[in-house]
């Protein structure tokens, strides 16, 4: 059994060569007709995307047990700053360069764009973070929330970033895109499922247990409230820079408070602090969403419905019902891994339910 | 000999309540000293105070010679005094197991960015942790239910699993705040044995509150006796049961 960094060596590589085979694959598929590149976007690409964000708040909301609902602002930040250094910057220096040279540092610059949106992001947790952490439950959720809404109207009034308009004519460097949307969403996983493994991550759960306790534990509470901020708001920062060089135009409104919410009814649908529970609901209500296009319309009380405009009816309900029948979530904060399915010896996380 | 623990002239004021009122004394290490008196004397409250949770109106309060009176909580575990508190407060929805690693984990060196990526010295690390946690589970007997969400324990093994993840902190005094509550007279006795065994064996200075006067007279050599936020006596069990204000005040007969 291999060993500490060459195993996580290890690991990256064998992600990288599985993700880019995927990656051609559907390339492959979508080409030849067999997936249609509008079904490849709704149910795959953006479902990914959408595992990013909630896993990150789940960090956020279900680990470290800080009701957040501005997770669109640290969305938000990273798509826009980061399409404003590829867009104003990079691709100048991109252009300016050797036609040889240009398909490396492409994605040299787009390394550098995703870093960017997820620094950018996360100085904005600990600028939000800090203030507002002396702020328990409800409280925190409405200066979040508000974080979230000025961070959306700020990127609205800076015509630099086009306004209401919409921020257009971005560099569109993650190409077909599921190579990038996905290796940004198993990072995340790693990331936050490493933590988990770790004591380090008792001490986030521990907050979420019991402050007082915690804090009598010798646990610096305001300061894993803070950590825990910045590393989710990094990966909502990284998933906005993805959606700006995918899409190559951006609006104020894509994110609003109804993206939050949405975040946040994954986290809850999930399992406050299950990490599957996330990706699962994550990809689930999104797929759900676009599902609801292809239902026919019909008609109710004299007017005619869409059922895509009946989306927030229907989580609501998803919503309600997981309140009343299973208030943990689906999997509550147990994981599902090759250790539930009786590959390998159970772990200590299931050992608990 | 140098205290331990020393308070000088301690003032903790709620409003117009003094709650404790210019309260000194001293604990030696090695010590095990009960700290007792009626409700609402403010016996919980100067717990609160020697480990930050409130910051004295008035005084000091110092661990071998450091002011650690403005300090946060955290920051006096650090330093070494770990509690216990009145009401049970475990990580409920974690593992027996897993509340006692919170406790070792105070002692960690490893940076939270190795974590991530769960780098060689954090896996040494968390093995050590929770190698070091079940020995402590084995002392405490609670092995069999290591892997128990600690919620689901039953009470008297709630309050002897939180003692050992105060333990776990590695603490040079342990304050307990009535560990015997609501337990019946096996469990406490069990409990007296458990708190002796800490100091005789592991030579930990423990500061107790406690209302079973049997425990308290029992393992106890010196004893503090406190009414409306005052130190009304001090002193052994035997000179503290014959001590007529601490009856008038307290005992209400000789026990």
């Amino acid at each position: 059994m291999i060993k500490g960094y060459p195993r996580l060596l290890l690991f990256v590589l064998v992600t990288i060569v599985l993700l880019w085979g995927l990656d051609r694959l559907l390339f492959g598929l979508t080409s030849n007709g067999a997936l249609g590149l509008y079904q490849y976007r709704v149910f795959i690409l953006i479902p990914l995307l959408y595992i990013t964000l909630a896993v990150s708040l789940n960090l956020i909301n279900g680990i470290t047990g800080q009701f957040s609902l501005g997770h669109a602002g640290f969305f938000a930040i990273g798509a826009y700053l980061s399409a404003g250094f590829s867009k104003f910057y990079a691709s100048q220096w991109l252009a300016g360069m050797p036609p040889s040279m240009q398909g490396v540092m492409q994605i040299v610059f787009l390394l550098i764009a995703l870093l960017i949106g997820g620094i950018a992001a996360a100085l904005a947790g600990l600028l939000i973070g800090a203030p507002t952490l002396r702020l328990k439950g409800d409280y925190l959720a409405i200066a979040t929330l508000g974080f979230g809404e000025i961070i959306r109207i700020m990127f609205e009034n800076a015509n630099t970033f086009g306004g209401p308009r919409g921020f257009t004519d971005l560099p569109q460097w993650t190409g077909f895109g599921f190579f990038w949307y996905a290796l940004v969403a198993v990072g995340c996983i790693a990331v936050c499922r490493n933590l988990l493994q770790s004591a380090h991550g008792l001490a986030f759960l521990s907050v979420r247990e019991d402050e007082v306790a915690a804090e009598s534990m010798g646990i610096n509470t305001t300061r894993y409230k803070v950590m825990a901020f910045i590393l989710g708001a990094a990966f909502a920062g990284i998933a906005g820079s993805l959606l700006s060089h995918y899409e190559g135009s951006i609006y104020p409104n894509g994110f609003n408070l109804d993206v939050s919410i949405m975040i946040v009814a994954m986290v809850v649908l999930g399992g406050q602090g299950s990490i599957t529970g996330a990706v699962l609901a994550g990809a689930g209500l999104k797929m759900l969403e676009e599902a609801l296009r292809f239902l026919p319309e019909f008609s109710l009380f004299g007017r005619t419905f869409q059922p895509l405009d009946l989306r927030y009816l229907v989580f609501a309900l998803v919503l309600i019902l997981t309140m009343i029948f299973r208030q943990q979530g689906l999997l509550g904060h147990r994981e599902f891994g090759w250790k539930t399915i009786g590959i390998g010896k159970r772990s200590k996380v299931e050992a608990n339910g | 000999m140098s205290a331990l623990l020393e308070l000088r002239q301690v003032k903790m004021r709620f409003g117009g309540l003094y709650a404790v009122n210019d309260l000194s004394f001293q604990i030696q290490p090695g010590e095990l000293l009960g700290l007792i008196g009626p409700n609402g004397a403010g016996k919980t409250t100067v717990f609160n105070v020697i480990t930050g949770v409130y910051t004295p109106t008035e005084g000091s309060v110092s661990l071998n010679g450091e002011v650690i009176s403005k300090m946060k909580p955290y920051q006096i575990t650090e330093r070494g005094i770990a509690r216990t508190f009145q009401n049970i407060r475990l990580f409920g929805a974690l593992s027996v197991l897993e509340n006692v690693m919170i406790g070792a984990f105070a002692r960690h060196r490893t940076a939270l960015a190795g974590a991530l990526m769960r780098s060689p010295a954090v896996v040494l690390e968390d093995a050590s942790l929770r190698e070091q946690s079940m020995r402590l589970l084995s002392t405490f007997d609670l092995l069999s239910v290591a892997h128990a969400r600690s919620r689901d324990l039953p009470y008297g093994l709630q309050r002897r699993l939180e003692i050992a993840r105060a333990l776990a902190t590695q603490p040079k005094l342990l304050l307990l705040d009535e560990p015997a509550a609501g337990m019946n007279p096996q469990e406490s006795e069990e409990l007296m044995h458990l708190i002796r065994r800490l100091r005789d064996e592991m030579g930990q200075t423990v500061l107790l509150i406690e209302h079973d006067m049997k425990v308290v007279m029992g393992i106890c050599e010196r004893v503090l006796v406190m009414d409306y936020g005052v130190l009304i006596a001090q002193g052994a069990p035997e000179v503290i049961r014959k001590d007529p204000k601490v009856i008038e005040a307290y005992l209400g007969e000789p026990v």
